[in-house]
């Protein structure tokens, strides 16, 4: 199993990002890539779905911290969904859940910027 | 193995490079559950030591690959100790952060130093030792203490 896939899918405005795998040092670098050239082109509203991923480290946290800031800071945002029982445990120990938006499935994100447009 | 008599010491030496962290994570976790400790506090076990390979890596080792970690881990019955020596540099927790939170990390605009976060958060001891040329990072986790069964009313 590779260690890390990411697809991207993008509507009018919002770009849907699935990393299918683990995020952790090794492979957190291919992450910040796939957001980096969303926000090169301008596309800073983002949903992470978050189904397929195993689990999540510093390293991926630190990515979408880093790009919630970015992104933020030109009225875009990143929204997360779809997180299974590991990856919400650790949003949790940390307090992610307080800080980022967090929705149980993708369809419910990508209307949450609609709704606060 | 969840009802452990006796003491068990297992150690694994890998190299410095984050490919490995993923067997590590699957070893941490496995063992923690085949001493009783449930899904999310193996988990959570698992993601300590892998936050701790990883802070060796980068600031001990500055990204070099062709160092060696020893890992030992020790299975008491109601304590698993993870213990992670290297001889890198000096990885001082308090010089990577002093945020006792996430907002302190927005607050200040840095990353580094979320890794010693989760450890503390996810272990229930976490200690460095500086013994030059050796370093260890020594973290503990215990198995909760059953509550007893409650007497059925008559």
């Amino acid at each position: 199993m590779p260690d890390l896939n990411i697809s991207v899918r993008s509507n009018d405005t919002v770009s849907i990002v699935e990393p299918v795998g683990y995020l952790n040092a090794h492979t957190a670098k291919h992450f910040e890539d796939v957001l980096q050239k969303l926000v090169d082109e301008n596309r800073i509203l983002i949903v992470i779905n978050c189904h397929g991923l195993d689990y999540i480290a510093s390293a991926g946290l630190g990515v979408i911290m880093g790009f919630i800031d970015t992104v933020r800071e030109s009225s875009g945002d990143i929204r997360l969904c779809a997180m299974n029982n590991t990856v919400k445990s650790i949003f949790e120990v940390l307090g992610f859940t307080e800080l980022y938006s967090i929705f149980d499935n993708e369809e419910k994100a990508i209307r949450s910027f609609s709704e606060t447009a | 193995m969840s009802d452990m008599n006796n003491n068990e010491r297992l150690e694994v030496t890998i190299p410095s490079n984050t490919r490995h962290l993923h067997a590590m994570r699957v070893l941490t976790c496995t063992l923690a559950e085949s001493m009783g400790f449930d899904a999310d506090a193996s988990q959570k076990t698992a993601l300590a030591v892998e936050e701790a390979l990883t802070n060796v890596m980068e600031h001990a080792y500055h990204g070099e690959e062709s160092h060696k970690m020893q890992v030992i881990y020790e299975l008491e019955r109601k304590k698993f100790t993870v213990r992670i020596l290297h001889n890198g540099d000096q990885v001082d927790p308090n010089k990577l952060t002093n945020a006792e939170g996430l907002s302190d990390f927005h607050l200040q605009k840095k990353k580094g130093g979320l890794g010693i976060l989760i450890m503390k958060r996810c272990m229930d001891e976490v200690s460095y030792k500086f013994d030059p040329p050796m370093n260890e990072c020594c973290m503990i986790k215990y198995l909760p203490v059953a509550e007893p069964a409650k007497a059925k009313r008559k």
